[in-house]
């Protein structure tokens, strides 16, 4: 489908939904929101709270990679400036939570353009590079910083507390990254749907067309890259508050392919697909070990899968982004779309279009 | 009459699984025949060639139904190195030569078939049908004229020893004396060779010379097909395509 | 100083082999290869198992190592890459990604973490160039493997049809299809050698320093600075381009202290970014709008 095409469906179909269908999907999701600290255990409570500090990391992603069609290697770098942010700022300086906060969403976005402004100007591509570049710098520099300050067990942060409200439960912090979550989605989602939304999927497809339309490559681009910066930091802070650890060897490359897996699992532009990708990724661990604990104990092979479970791990996430991008590059919010299509026979006809 | 050498069959080549650029085409060509196709800009005559000659795998062409036949084997949508093995080779319209590699090299990156001593022969046979190749071979193919790229290109080609040459739009961007040029040495070739052509062609009165038989294509369609002679002195094809001048 | 510069030259013999990796992939396959660091510690780890844990005699070691590491890039290249043939560059980039994670894994599973030695075929003497100027003999066969890879890459793409066809399907794979050249083949290729180089690199450094995946990784990503430098295409280009990076962070651990080595490369990239992203020798890629 070309970009064009994309546009007049964006616009022409959303009138012709039904009301049911149009509420469905937020209803199921706020289902979801209010049931889950019901049924579940406070240790299945704080895992879910791990996939939604994820999740606004993978929506962040979303942006860059799924709408724009850039490659980031630098998402640990930016969790760790987040995270190292609320360090300083909450730990050393002793700033209230929600000031870090904000103060770790400009950081971010500051990083975003100082690392995209100058490989935004050449082909996309060197974003990769550029971000490589951040994400060895940072941790190289935040190291130094640990080191000279706190040492190598790294730096323990205070309860984040807003007006007066300690979140020092799981039931609490699960109350505040589930808003912050859904509103990050919703604004994503807008977003999307913006004239900024339609201009980056514009360059993302045919990038002669939106130059021709007079979009300005390089400056869209940035935007993107900045935008999403800014909330991975932002997320960064929320992992180190919920930890309330901050250490170095926490923030590797890998952890940095961890979240483009989840954006690509989740499926590529898809907000929703981002936030599954993201529990994916971060619940798959705890099934593995859940399921290894099924075989027979006295197995050798038992044995070996749960002492080398980080290898495994990623092993799976490497294998299966390749594998998502070869069979279904739209991932799992894709192959929801078909399942569905199948199953409800009055979707049949906006999926086909 | 014999069977055609290239039979095609209901053909319809889209892009990126959405516009059909090529509409259900009916094609032969027989050996030893010189076939021209006109149309306008955006009619679908590249698109056929293509879609007869092959899409890579990272393009977004695809040949959606039809059938291709060569001496009567199915090739239809086998990519474009299978079809030269099938000895059907096209001189694309653009980029019909390696600008980075020099004249030489353009010749030897061809996959030459045959013994040593049958593959210098035929090379001496190309060179010297294109005599300016001889002086030019450490040149960089890009710093050539567009006649002599032209020529390359079809140098290139016939080391492939094709029984199907397709070119695609010899004279575009090409001086007149430069189309002369291109157009005598096919003529040559036709006469000294027997070569089968299926060529793309908007100059129709540098075609006119060679051509046996003539379709015209609208819209991705042929909208007038039969004897060069007659197809060229249609009232339609003087109107639109020889002007006033004829 | 002489004793820095020469260290800084056997660095850059080593820089030049990644970042010969990293430019033919780029050139040839089309690829930016971020799995580059994982492949050049997976050809030093098999070089080790065949010398070191099997204790093979070299000449088998040598070939073995050779023929593991040309089916690991045909096998990458039937596996994956073909299949994402048509797929955006986007999508290539980050499935080198997912293969530096699913490497590692493999890697670390089947060799552990920690740091090894490997067996020398010769004793690692220090060799004495002048009064006070010594290097180590790992070090020289480090630049003499540079110079070989270097000599034999020019001469096999000026020279071998097989070179000479490598270059046109770099140029326009579409062309290189309808001229009857195996494209598939060719990316093959560009793999094998690729790896090939990529595992010299990594066995050389090995050897100057320990082996383990987490330096030959690091070392391998680095390997894009020289490359960057030279402009990411030019195989030229990454001579001066690892001279330079050698020189970095040769000067840059002698000014700042050992941790300077893990980020030398990585402030030149950013440098370059700011000032010449096309490089010493690249083509202008500044997008035309």
């Amino acid at each position: 489908m070309t970009a064009t095409e994309q546009l007049v469906k964006g616009t022409r179909e959303r009138p012709a939904q039904a009301p049911l269908r149009r509420f469905a999907g937020p209803g199921a999701v706020a289902l979801l929101v209010c049931v889950l600290p019901l049924v579940l255990q406070d240790y299945q409570l704080s895992l879910v709270n791990s996939a939604l500090i994820a999740a606004l990391g993978a929506l962040a992603l979303t942006v860059v990679m799924g709408f724009v069609g850039l490659v980031t290697a630098g998402n640990a770098a930016l969790l760790a400036l987040g995270a190292y942010g609320a360090a300083m700022g909450g730990a050393e300086m002793g700033l209230p939570f929600p000031v870090v906060v904000v103060g770790t969403v400009l950081a971010g976005g500051l990083v975003g353009l100082l690392a995209g402004l100058p490989a935004l100007r050449v082909t996309g591509i060197y974003l990769a590079i550029a971000t490589l570049a951040l994400h060895f710098i940072v941790v190289f520099a935040f190291n130094e910083y640990q080191t000279q300050a706190v040492g190598s067990a790294g730096f323990f942060l205070p309860i984040a507390t807003i007006g007066g409200l300690a979140i020092d439960t799981t039931f609490k912090w699960y109350v505040l990254l589930a808003i912050v979550v859904l509103f990050t989605w919703w604004m994503v989602q807008n977003l999307k749907r913006s004239k900024y939304g339609r201009a980056w999927m514009l360059i993302r497809d045919t990038p002669l067309a939106a130059a021709s339309q007079g979009i300005s490559l390089s400056t869209y681009k940035l935007s993107a890259f900045i935008i999403s910066s800014a909330l991975i930091s932002m997320s960064g802070a929320f992992l180190a508050y919920s930890q309330q650890t901050v250490y170095i060897e926490s923030f590797t490359l890998e952890l940095a392919i961890q979240y483009i897996a989840m954006v690509i699992i989740g499926g590529m532009g898809s907000a929703g697909g981002a936030i599954a990708g993201a529990a994916f990724v971060i619940l798959l661990p705890t099934i593995l070990s859940r399921l290894i604990a099924l075989l027979p104990p006295d197995m050798y092979a038992a044995g070996f899968l749960q002492q080398n479970l980080g290898d495994f791990q990623l092993i799976m996430y490497g294998t299966l982004v390749v594998v998502f991008l070869i069979w279904r590059p739209d991932g799992i919010a894709g192959l929801a779309r078909a399942l569905s299509t199948m199953f409800l026979p009055g979707r049949r006809e906006s999926a086909k279009r | 009459m014999n069977e055609p050498l290239l039979q095609v069959r209901g053909l319809t080549v889209s892009y990126g699984g959405g516009s059909v650029a090529v509409d259900q085409v009916d094609l032969d060509v027989h050996d030893g025949e010189v076939c021209l196709v006109l149309g306008a800009n955006g009619a679908g005559k590249t698109s056929l060639l293509r879609g007869i000659g092959g899409f890579a795998a990272s393009e977004r062409g695809r040949v959606r139904s039809g059938k291709v036949l060569i001496g009567g084997a199915d090739v239809t949508g086998r990519p474009p190195r299978t079809m030269v093995g099938h000895g059907v080779v096209l001189v694309p319209e653009e980029n019909k030569v390696f600008r980075t590699l020099t004249v030489g090299e353009n010749l030897r990156a061809a996959p030459m078939t045959g013994d040593r001593g049958s593959r210098r022969e035929l090379l001496d046979e190309v060179v010297s049908l294109f005599p300016f190749i001889r002086e030019r071979m450490d040149l960089p193919a890009g710093q050539l004229s567009g006649g002599e790229r032209q020529l390359l290109g079809i140098a290139r080609a016939l080391l492939l020893k094709p029984r199907l040459l397709m070119v695609d739009e010899a004279s575009l961007g090409l001086s007149p004396i430069a189309v002369r040029k291109v157009f005598d040495s096919l003529h040559s070739l036709v006469a000294a060779k027997g070569m089968t052509l299926l060529i793309v062609e908007q100059n129709v009165r540098a075609a006119r010379a060679i051509a046996d038989r003539a379709h015209v294509m609208v819209s991705g369609t042929f909208a007038l097909s039969g004897p060069a002679r007659e197809v060229l002195e249609s009232e339609q094809v003087r109107r639109t395509y020889l002007g006033l001048e004829v | 100083m002489l004793s820095l510069l020469v260290g800084a030259l056997v660095l850059s013999a080593i820089y030049a082999l990644v970042g010969f990796a990293w430019v033919l992939l780029r050139r040839t396959n089309g690829i930016l290869n971020l799995a580059t660091g994982a492949q050049l510690a997976l050809g030093a780890f098999i070089f080790n198992q065949y010398a070191t844990s099997w204790g093979l005699p070299w000449p088998v070691v040598v070939l073995g190592t050779l023929a593991t590491v040309v089916a690991l890039g045909a096998v990458t290249h039937w596996l994956i890459f073909r299949k994402l043939a048509g797929q955006p560059e986007f999508a290539l980039v980050v499935a080198t990604l997912g293969l530096a994670s699913a490497l590692k894994g493999l890697s670390s599973l089947t060799w552990g973490t920690e740091a090894r030695v490997m067996r020398e075929p010769v004793e690692g003497r220090v060799v004495e160039l002048l009064d006070g100027v010594s290097t180590t003999l790992y070090g020289i066969f480090g630049l003499v493997a540079a110079l070989v890879v270097f000599a034999a890459a020019h001469a096999f793409f000026r020279y071998s049809t097989t070179g000479i066809r490598m270059r046109a399907a770099a140029e326009n794979s579409v062309l290189a299809s309808q001229g009857g050249i195996a494209v598939d083949w060719v990316y093959v290729l560009g793999w094998a050698i690729a790896l090939t180089a990529a595992a010299i690199a990594g066995i050389m450094y090995a050897y100057q320093t320990t082996l383990s995946f987490h330096g030959v990784d690091a070392l391998g990503l680095r390997g894009i600075a020289p490359a960057l430098v030279g402009g990411l295409t030019s195989i030229k280009g990454v001579i001066p381009g690892a001279l330079i990076i050698g020189l970095a962070e040769t000067f840059g651990v002698k000014l700042f202290g050992g941790s300077a080595q893990d980020v030398a490369a990585w402030v030149v990239i950013l440098v370059v970014l700011l000032i010449r992203p096309q490089g010493l020798f690249g083509e202008k890629q500044v997008e035309r709008v």
